[in-house]
């Protein structure tokens, strides 16, 4: 028998300098805490609900490799700024399928916000040339990645006028022909915003602005709600504001549009800009406070999730944690409400369509609704609900993935579009900006005449058909 | 090494491409352990290929640079049998996730093994099947993993576990050679390769496809959350309600602490009094459904319980179930971690453990929780403790110490499904002794004979594998011939006296397809039997063993044995505990004593043999006996545990007596029709069942053949789930003494309404395909029920084929069936010859009594093997079977067949030449 040789990995365990490098580990703020990392027990039963471990079978691309590596940094075995460490943190879509399938109650979401926020900070560092120890892989960005992180996350979703002007010449730029232009002439490719710009939904002429004007309720109203108009929803996909105004109208609900609200934070809080996503925080709940509404009413599922979870981003505030927990119980995504209400069926009309249902990670995973979009769906009439393979899978947008990870974020896409493909139908519904746009760029790609509608606009369009 | 390392790497990224390896140290890291943490050890490199062409690539590679590899499928195994112990290569299957094929007709699919366990059973939702075996992790766990640990669930009460639904593995073995251990069809002959690797462990070679039983999703089904004050009341109804014949579908048991955690996760809003909650699931036909249903519920209020809520709408019952299926998790919430034990007792010992597990819990003083599927007996204590704290560390492993010491004092085994790995493989010194070990070690050496896979697992940490063959091996070869050929006689005669040793004209009676053995012993006991091994095997002498003789047609015998060992006189009772739904007997014990002792206790054996006074259950096991009556699986599914001798006359014990066991190789499956070529078979453990509350079956004759197999086909079709379904043409009709073309008989066992409904249902199809008689009995006529299923069961008898007379068996997958039936009259017509066949419907088996001159048995015979591979010459006059190969075409692994029987009996003395393998 030949004796079995042990080969020892090849890895940092055999020191080659005298003086061992200290490894870049988590600094104390905003750190993803030893408690919420070792709630993973390593069970594993998230691995198949992962669409980047469904992607590459690979044991890191999972959540739980993922928490592995947070776990190795945080207890010294690797650095933060492992290139492996790094690119996962980066490749995970942030989902959350895993926190929603975990037994045992793993939140996800939480320590990959803060293991973002580690590396950002870590960067910054880098930046200013600050970091503890010397670090070869933690790539400062460059001046002008730097620049326009500056304007976009720091101007444009900071102040909402500044959004719409963008938006308006995003508008113009689109209709004029300056974007064939572009494209044409590669400009965009040379300052690699060709991802980005193929993303961009068409944008619409006019903006929903909120000052504070009521939609009154038809008929009698029961209820008042107020509405996040937010920043892309309310400049690229006004119709979907405006449809969802008239069906709230038509369910006995008074909207109102409070001023002085803005961004979210999403892309901030999911890009590791932690406290950047604070102060949209305060002031979203500074804009809805004092108003004495029955819920917040929200549309778009990633606005919906960042919401409910602002109390959990200012628990080291105080006074803001107490005021945000109160607005945090108001917030309902408008399918959860419309459902809890009670659908008003009455003045339906017939849509005789097939339709099958994208679900918003950030509305089945993160707000855990999954059943209220299918009543909704189902209470029209005519229409056919035809469920899709993995239907809860995520489809690559999540954010700014596609600029990030623009590999993955395409097999995701290519993944979604033929499970939906293979279902027949006419029309994609869903209930997220960032899916949509996903999802028409896969069609455009594939030169595939279906539609993709948010569900509330085909309720809208029910209601409008029943009253004619 | 290192230079050669990289080299390696360099090789397979061209080979497999540059995102099939991992080499990164970081991302290796992931690949430490499974879902155990116990131990932490990283690879040297993962490989994830995507086709089974390109795992023997890698393997081929591993080989040549002798490196370990380790299969890892999910790594959601609990025991570590994931961890690469001594680094090496993970080759992993995440990438191996497609079903190859769906064969509804044949009730089976090929699979990667990959495919994760719960995107199978949804694969073939809407052809109206699933893939039974259900372990909780389902969600995430892959077939291949399952394979390997031999996955037991919730739902295996009913259905079985992992072995009993795997037909056939396509295996890659340590040197990149590619082979399956079957064709998957129903009684083919050759040695069981694929019950071997099932639950090995990933210790054999990879599973690089499988070919899996599928089955028929019920018709209905009712779930009901009862509630007791305490476990020990819980525990009672599990026994009662077994014992009763109710056969539910699943019974699991959950205790306070579980049921605290799982009513924070789930919002089940349980009474926070309650110590025990019981999942009970009852499957079928709608009809009788709530009569069972209700029965259960009767016997929980008996045993006092507090509440009884039926989950009726899917909705519920799935809620019902997600609590069950995720309670590990929501128990996980409770603690940074939890060390879940695996071990399996008799039913009956169930409260008993808990009452201990309860005090272990005490005087170590940590918080523990109880979820199991108390149906089987398989417990699974949590220990719940903190993987920082090295005091609680070590009390949590002296706890699962201590549970496994008193299941192994109780009468089990110390794994149900989790399988051996690291965990356990200090234990196994505690169930096993050397010789069982140095038996399962074979296994280990002719299938990984440099140690490469998976190395380290499964085998006590201080015994090599490789060394403990070695050490068997030489045992067995030195006393070899150590004894004059003369000293055979008087010495056997010492052993078991010379009243029951026969020569000459006394050794007449138990001759063997007409040749005379020097010597015949009858010895007393499982202790003189082996040493009559013993002493046959230190004089060279070759050795046939003998139960009732009633078989003893079968195979090629090539030369008069030296020695024939009868096991008439082992016919006792080891133990029988009818609570339990086990027994363990000797050998000798003929079916008919066995059923009758079973009988008195309202239990049975769900089988009817052929000269059941004479057939004993040793033969019965050592041919592989199957029979028509397969509802509730064959004998190779009732099989617990073995007590074997082996041919130097070593007494060896594999398996056990619980209804679920993963601990070490399946020698149980292994030598269950080995056809006494390996080793003798002692004594035999088996599951016993309650006898059915009401049985009936509907004898439908037709006009024609083809209206039989049509109405065969839609009751395939339906969620009718007969216990047996027999085909028999005018030839075996006339046998029993009836008229017609063609007939079938279905049985059917359960509720009174649901055999009704069979019935019902049954004549209808007939009628429609014009059955010319529909007749229904049942158990309370005059026992003409049991009578025809006896009938039935002696049609093919291999005693009296003398003469011009033959009994063939034909193997086909079940689809086949309509054309091999077809094949066999088209040859009966050209070859003027007459043939009556009877077939076990469902699953392919046709037996033939033909009769015909000896040119024709040649044509018959060979003809039959080309187009169908399988067809077995059973029993004809012995010298007729000259230059035929009985066994049909050679089986599928037969090199590996080859390799077992060379390892398990190196002297080649036992029934030489008999089998398939000589
Ligand atoms: C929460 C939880 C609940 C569980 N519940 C159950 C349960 O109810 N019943 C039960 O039986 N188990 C249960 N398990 C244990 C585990 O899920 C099973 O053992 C499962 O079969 C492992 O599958 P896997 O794909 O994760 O295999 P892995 O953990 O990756 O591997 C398990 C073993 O299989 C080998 N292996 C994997 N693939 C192959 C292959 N292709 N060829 C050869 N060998 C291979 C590996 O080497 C290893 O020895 C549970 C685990 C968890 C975490
Ligand atoms: S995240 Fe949850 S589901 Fe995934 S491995 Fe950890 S504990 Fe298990
Ligand atoms: S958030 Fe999504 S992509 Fe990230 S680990 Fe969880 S399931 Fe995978």
């Amino acid at each position: 028998m030949a004796t079995i040789p042990t080969p020892k990995m090849a890895s940092a365990s055999e020191p080659t300098a005298v003086e061992p490098i200290p490894l870049l580990g988590f600094s104390d703020k905003d750190r993803p805490t030893d408690e919420l990392i070792n709630a993973c027990v390593h069970c594993g039963l998230c691995l198949s609900s992962c669409p980047t471990y469904r992607e590459t079978g690979l044991e890191m691309s999972s959540p739980r490799g993922r928490i592995q590596l947070m776990k190795s940094v945080s207890e010294g075995l690797i650095g933060l700024d492992s290139p492996v460490f790094q690119e996962q943190m980066s490749q995970c879509l942030n989902c959350r399928a895993c926190e929603a399938v975990c037994p045992s109650g793993v939140q996800y979401g939480t320590i990959l916000e803060a293991s973002r926020a580690q590396i950002a900070q870590a960067r910054q560092l880098q930046e200013q040339k600050q970091l503890p120890v010397r670090s070869e892989t933690l790539k400062g960005r460059p001046l002008w990645q730097r620049s326009l992180h500056q304007i976009v996350f720091n101007g444009l979703f900071n102040d909402m006028r500044q959004f719409r002007a963008f938006s308006g010449l995003m508008s113009l730029y689109q209709r004029t022909g300056a974007q064939w232009v572009a494209r044409k002439s590669g400009i965009l490719k040379l300052i690699r915003m060709a991802e980005m710009e193929t993303m961009l939904p068409a944008t619409s002429r006019h903006f929903v602005v909120p000052q504070g004007q009521v939609y009154k309720a038809e008929g009698e109203a029961t209820y008042m709600v107020a509405m996040l108009t937010g920043c892309i929803m309310s400049t690229a996909f006004v119709h979907v504001h405006e449809a969802t105004i008239r069906v709230l109208q038509k369910n006995h609900c008074d909207v109102i549009l409070p001023p002085n609200q803005g961004c979210c934070g999403a892309l901030h809080g999911h890009s590791g800009d932690l406290d950047g996503a604070r102060d949209l925080a305060r002031r979203n709940i500074a804009a809805f406070e004092g108003l004495g509404v029955d819920a917040i009413i929200v549309n778009a599922a990633g606005c919906g999730s960042t919401l409910k979870e602002y109390h959990h981003l200012l628990h080291d505030d105080p006074e803001w944690h107490a005021r945000a927990e109160r607005f945090v119980a108001k917030i309902k995504d408008v399918h959860e409400w419309l459902t809890e209400i009670g659908l008003n069926r009455e003045g339906l009309g017939t849509l005789p369509i097939q339709v099958t249902y994208q679900e918003p990670c950030h509305l089945v995973h993160a707000q855990r609704i999954s059943t209220p979009p299918r009543t909704l769906l189902k209470a029209i009439p005519g229409l056919e609900l035809r469920e899709m393979a993995e239907s809860a899978l995520c489809c690559g947008s999540a954010g700014i993935y596609n600029i990030t990870q623009p590999e993955m974020a395409a097999r995701l896409g290519e993944r979604k579009i033929n499970h939906a493909l293979q279902t027949g139908a006419q029309v994609i519904v869903t209930a997220n900006p960032g899916c949509h746009v996903q999802l028409v760029g896969e069609l455009r790609r594939k030169q595939r005449d279906v539609q993709v509608r948010f569900i509330i606009e085909l309720l809208d369009e029910a209601y409008q058909r029943g009253a004619a | 090494m290192k230079q050669d390392h990289i080299a390696l790497i360099d090789t397979l990224r061209r080979e497999l491409g540059a995102n099939a390896v991992v080499d990164n140290p970081d991302a290796l890291m992931t690949y430490d352990s499974d879902g155990s943490v116990m131990v932490k050890t990283p690879p040297d490199l993962v490989v994830l290929p995507t086709t089974p062409a390109q795992i023997v690539m890698a393997v081929q590679h591993a080989y040549r640079h002798n490196i370990p590899i380790v299969p890892r499928g999910a790594g959601t195994g609990l025991s570590g049998g994931a961890t690469p112990m001594r680094g090496g290569m993970v080759i992993g299957t995440a990438r191996m996730d497609k079903v190859v094929q769906v064969d509804i007709p044949n009730r089976r699919a090929l699979v990667q093994p990959g495919v994760i366990n719960f995107e199978l059973s949804q694969h073939v939702k809407s052809y109206g099947y699933k893939y039974a075996p259900d372990p909780s992790s389902q969600k995430a766990c892959t077939i291949g993993g399952n394979i390997a640990t031999n996955s037991g669930g919730p739902h295996c009460l009913k259905y079985g576990v992992t072995t009993n639904h795997i037909l056939a593995l396509d295996l890659v073995l340590h040197d990149g050679t590619r082979l399956w251990t079957s064709d998957g069809v129903s009684d083919r002959a050759g040695y069981d390769l694929t019950g071997v690797v099932v639950g090995s462990e990933g210790t054999l070679g990879l599973v690089v496809q499988a070919l899996v039983r599928l089955t028929r999703l019920p018709e209905a089904k009712r779930v009901v959350l009862a509630l007791f004050p305490d476990v020990v009341s819980a525990s009672e109804v599990v026994s009662t309600v077994v014992g009763a014949g109710y056969l539910p579908t699943s019974l699991e048991m959950m205790d306070r602490n579980a049921i605290r955690a799982v009513n924070e996760g789930y919002q089940l809003g349980l009474p926070p009094e309650s110590e025990a909650l019981l999942l009970i699931e009852v499957d079928g036909v709608e009809d009788g459904l709530d009569e069972q249903l209700e029965a259960i519920l009767a016997i929980c209020t008996q045993h006092g319980a507090l509440e009884l809520r039926p989950a009726r709408t899917e909705e519920e019952q799935n809620r019902a179930w997600a609590a069950r299926k995720n309670a590990f998790g929501a128990i996980g919430r409770l603690a940074p971690a939890y060390y879940l034990v695996d071990t399996v007792v008799p039913r009956t010992r169930l409260p008993f453990m808990m009452e201990q597990i309860e005090q272990l819990g005490r005087q170590y003083n940590m918080p523990m929780a109880n979820i199991f599927h108390a149906g089987d007996g398989n417990l699974h204590p949590l220990v719940l403790y903190n993987p920082r704290d090295p005091d609680e560390v070590q009390r949590a492993h002296a706890i699962a110490e201590a549970v496994m010491r008193l299941s192994i004092e109780e009468g089990g085994v110390i794994s149900g499904e989790h399988g051996i790995g690291i965990e356990k493989q200090n234990y196994m010194a505690m169930l096993f002794n050397a010789a069982d070990l140095q038996a399962m070690a074979v296994i280990y050496a002719t299938f990984n004979p440099r140690a490469q896979f998976n190395p380290a697992k499964m085998f006590p940490s201080n015994s090599d594998p490789l060394k403990l063959a070695e050490q068997r091996h030489s045992r067995i070869t030195r006393s070899s011939n150590t004894l004059a050929a003369s000293e055979l006689g008087p010495r056997l005669a010492a052993v078991v006296g010379q009243r029951y040793l026969h020569t000459g004209a006394g050794a007449a009676p138990f001759a063997v397809q007409g040749q005379t053995a020097t010597y015949v012993a009858e010895p007393a006991d499982l202790d003189q039997l082996a040493t009559v091994l013993s002493v046959c095997h230190r004089a060279g002498a070759t050795v046939v063993a003998w139960g009732g003789g009633t078989h003893q047609q079968i195979g090629n015998l090539i030369a008069a044995p030296d020695v024939i060992v009868s096991t008439q006189r082992l016919n006792r009772v080891l133990k029988y505990e009818p609570k339990d739904l086990t027994i363990s007997v000797e050998a000798g014990m003929p079916i008919a004593t066995l059923q009758r002792l079973l009988a008195a206790q309202g239990q049975m054996l769900p089988f009817e043999v052929d000269q059941p006074e004479r057939a004993t259950i040793g033969g019965l096991v050592a041919l592989g006996w199957t029979g028509a009556r397969r509802g509730y699986g064959t004998l190779r599914d009732l099989l617990l545990g073995l007590t074997i001798i082996e041919v130097d006359g070593t007494i060896i014990r594999n398996g056990g007596l619980v209804v679920k066991n993963v601990s070490g190789y399946d020698l149980v499956r292994l030598f269950n029709g080995s056809m006494g070529t390996l080793g003798i078979i002692a004594a035999v453990n088996l599951k016993v069942l309650p006898r059915p509350v009401h049985e009936s079956t509907l004898l439908a004759t037709f006009a024609t053949p083809e209206a039989a197999l049509a109405t065969l086909a839609q009751i395939n079709a339906t969620h009718l789930v007969p216990t047996a379904v027999e085909y028999l043409d005018r030839g075996a009709l006339a046998q029993l003494g009836s008229v017609g073309e063609a007939a079938l008989a279905v049985r059917a066992e359960g509720m009174p309404a649901a055999c009704e409904r069979h019935m019902r249902d049954v004549a209808a199809l007939a009628q429609q395909h014009a059955a010319l008689e529909t007749r229904t009995l049942t158990d309370g006529d005059h026992n003409d029920h049991s009578a025809l299923w006896q009938a039935i069961a002696s049609l093919a008898s291999t005693h009296d084929a003398i003469g011009d007379i033959a009994v063939l068996r034909l193997c086909v997958p079940p689809a086949d069936l309509p054309a091999a039936l077809a094949h066999v009259a088209e040859l009966a017509q050209t070859h003027r010859c007459t043939i009556a066949s009877s077939a076990h419907a469902q699953h392919g088996v046709i037996l033939m009594r033909v009769s015909c001159e000896q040119a024709t048995l040649h044509t018959l015979h060979r003809t039959l093997v080309q187009r169908w591979r399988h067809c077995h010459l059973l029993a004809c006059a012995p010298e007729r079977k000259a230059g035929i190969a009985v066994w049909g075409a050679e089986p599928e692994g037969a090199v590996l067949m080859q390799a077992l029987k060379r390892a398990y009996d190196p002297t080649l003395r036992l029934n030489p030449g008999r089998y398939v393998v000589s």
